[in-house]
């Protein structure tokens, strides 16, 4: 018996923040942070972020593209798979898709995997979007599966993560290659879960790949005041962190990886990310964007925060920044 | 012109965090403009007195804090600043404590943070605020008028020297802060600025602030100011400190925070600092106020994160 909400309370929280995580990266990018021309298709409201927040959802779009890629140059003749699980409303694959030439120009599948309900009301937006139609079927006219989206370069379906066995079966169903090098993405979606559910699931990517990679952002510290508050107050909207008990640090995060399959690990918070990992000219392009005066918080909201990527290569090298 | 009938009925008002009217605020401003224009750059004050940090809209937690401290005027206060933005009551935050010192001038002492410039108070939350509160910009513009009266500093018995941010480079004595020209909106760069921007560091003589405005400065640059201007501590506010209150440099200089648990999100207690009439120096903790001391939580009151 789990501990806490019952499953679909929490479930529910967990779809919520698809919506949430919207919120930041239109008020980001409209303010030029990074491009994003399409997340504003996937909510009716508009909050104006904080600075901070802006910052850090920068921090966290440009690592996660930063990573994707460093994959695409690791593998520049190779077909290749880029997989997001959770991927709520996210929009990397449009600004991919439009942006980035070594992307377009790529032989490669780009899959999306979220709850039902999600993957609906993405389907809706995407279809009343001929913006957002044409670089999911370019030239083809528009075609819908029940529930899904299937094209030669991408696809959008439905699947509760946790049945991994499901997961597997819906994902070779839909033309996953498992010989191919593989990227798996993960932003806020292992932190809800319990950590033998997102154990499964590394340990499931782990083994069905020969070369893969998974790159994971979410909370961790959920033990200093600063991370007692978080957590309650995520709780008090329905939204439990059921992860970070057992995985609360980055040697927890890098620790889930190698004990689950994978080679390599390597864990940082991101305000060591942003201030060492990612390229300055950018960095210093972004400071100059808004005026900033919430420097104590932002390292403690940055450290609370991490990316962890475990990579699984057949020459045994890793992913890295 | 407002009775102090009027104002107390207003202050008892803006105590149960209800706004007033906006007519009222601006006969309030008028009076605080008259009361803040004769009082020097630097304003001289007795012990015993409370120092209080930034409070930055976090009205029921200003409560708490007169709870511990003590109500105005029974307990002489200094609040250094930074009154607005970020939390949901900045507008009831600063008004009381702007009436309180149009009733009570000489029982409470209010200088100017970097918060309180309209510049920033379009980014931070208080023109916002004051759009939704009031419908229109008026409040905002008669606040943000006040805000260039407010005193820069403050000299408690010739020995205490309370300030927003920290020191500046351009400034040496206290005869050069009391020589500005403060009645403007804060500057971009000069002594001003850098009153009210700059942070203590472990650093040797100045650099750079990450903060973009205001300098960092060393143990040395206290040194020498407190030598030159014959003072014992620099108390000033600025950073979150998550333990309330953080002592430097031999105890020469005081970081006092006065916001727990900081945009209903950081986690932290805050701190005021009592000095009794030997300037001996009594810190009190308190936390942020209970749930159910906040009213009716607002639907807009969840802290953003990345989800």
């Amino acid at each position: 018996m789990e501990v806490g909400f019952p499953k679909t309370i929490q479930d529910e929280a967990t779809r919520k923040t698809a919506g949430d995580a919207c919120f930041s990266k239109i008020s980001s990018a409209e303010l030029g942070y990074f491009t994003d021309g399409y997340s504003k298709f996937f909510t009716k409201n508009k909050r104006k972020m904080m600075p901070l927040i802006n910052r850090g959802t920068w921090t966290r779009v440009f690592s996660v593209r930063t990573l994707v890629n460093n994959f695409l140059s690791k593998f520049p003749t190779d077909k290749i798979q880029i997989v997001s699980l959770g991927a709520g409303f996210d929009c990397n694959f449009f600004y991919y898709q439009e942006n980035v030439l070594e992307f377009n120009e790529r032989d490669l599948h780009y899959f999306e995997v979220d709850f039902e309900d999600i993957t609906a009301q993405k389907i809706d937006i995407i279809k009343q979007h001929s913006e957002l139609e044409e670089l999911i079927f370019k030239d083809a006219e528009p075609s819908y599966e029940e529930g899904m989206i299937q094209t030669e370069r991408y696809t959008l379906l439905s699947c509760d993560i946790r049945q991994v066995d499901d997961l597997e079966d819906k994902l070779v169903q839909v033309g996953l290659d498992k010989t191919i090098p593989t990227l798996v993405l993960t932003e806020c979606v292992l932190c809800y879960m319990n950590s033998e559910d997102s154990s499964q699931i590394i340990a499931k990517i782990a083994e069905m790949f020969a070369d893969v990679a998974i790159v994971n952002f979410e909370m961790i510290n959920p033990n200093d005041p600063f991370g007692t508050t978080m957590v309650e107050n995520l709780e008090a909207r329905g939204c439990q962190l059921l992860g970070l008990k057992d995985v609360p640090d980055e040697s927890a995060q890098v620790a889930r990886m190698v004990d689950n399959g994978f080679q390599n690990g390597y864990c940082e918070n991101m305000l060591r990310i942003h201030n060492s990992k990612l390229d300055e000219t950018e960095r210093s392009r972004i400071e100059r964007i808004e005026m900033f005066d919430e420097f104590e918080e932002w390292d403690l909201l940055q450290s609370h925060y991490c990316i962890c990527v475990g990579s699984k290569f057949s020459d045994s090298s890793e992913l890295g920044f | 012109m407002a009775s102090n009938s009027d104002l107390d009925k207003q202050i008892e008002q803006l105590m149960k965090c209800e706004y007033i009217k906006e007519s009222e605020v601006k006969a309030l401003c008028d009076r605080a403009k008259e009361i803040l224009s004769n009082e020097n750059n630097v304003v001289k004050v007795e012990s015993p007195l409370t120092i209080c940090g930034d409070i930055h809209g976090q009205f029921y937690d200003l409560m708490e804090l007169l709870k511990v401290g003590g109500e105005c005027p029974e307990t002489n206060y200094l609040f250094m600043g930074d009154f607005v933005d970020r939390g949901f009551y900045s507008v009831e935050t600063f008004l009381l404590l702007l009436a309180l010192k149009v009733r009570y001038p000489d029982r409470i002492t209010l200088i100017r943070g970097n918060h309180e410039s309209r510049q920033i108070t379009q980014v931070y939350g208080f023109y916002d605020e004051c759009l939704r509160k009031y419908g229109s910009v008026n409040v905002w513009r008669y606040c943000t008028d006040i805000f260039d009266y407010l005193a820069l500093a403050a000299i408690i018995d010739d020995k205490i020297f309370c300030v927003h941010g920290g020191l500046s480079p351009s400034i040496s004595t206290l005869d050069e802060i009391k020589n500005l020209d403060r009645k403007q909106e804060v500057p971009h760069d000069g002594a001003m600025c850098d009153l009210m921007w700059s942070d203590p560091d472990d650093i040797t003589g100045w650099s750079v602030s990450p903060r973009g405005a205001g300098y960092l400065f060393g143990s040395d640059i206290v040194e020498t100011f407190n030598r030159t201007n014959s003072i014992s501590l620099i108390c000033r506010a600025h950073q979150l400190v998550m333990e309330g209150y953080k002592e430097m440099f031999k105890g020469s200089l005081v970081t006092v925070w006065s916001a727990p648990n900081y945009c209903y999100r950081c986690g932290n207690v805050a701190a005021i600092l009592e000095l009794d009439e030997n300037l001996q120096t009594f810190y009190k903790i308190f936390e942020a106020a209970p749930q159910e001391a906040r009213g009716v939580p607002e639907k807009r009151s969840a802290p953003e994160y990345f989800l």
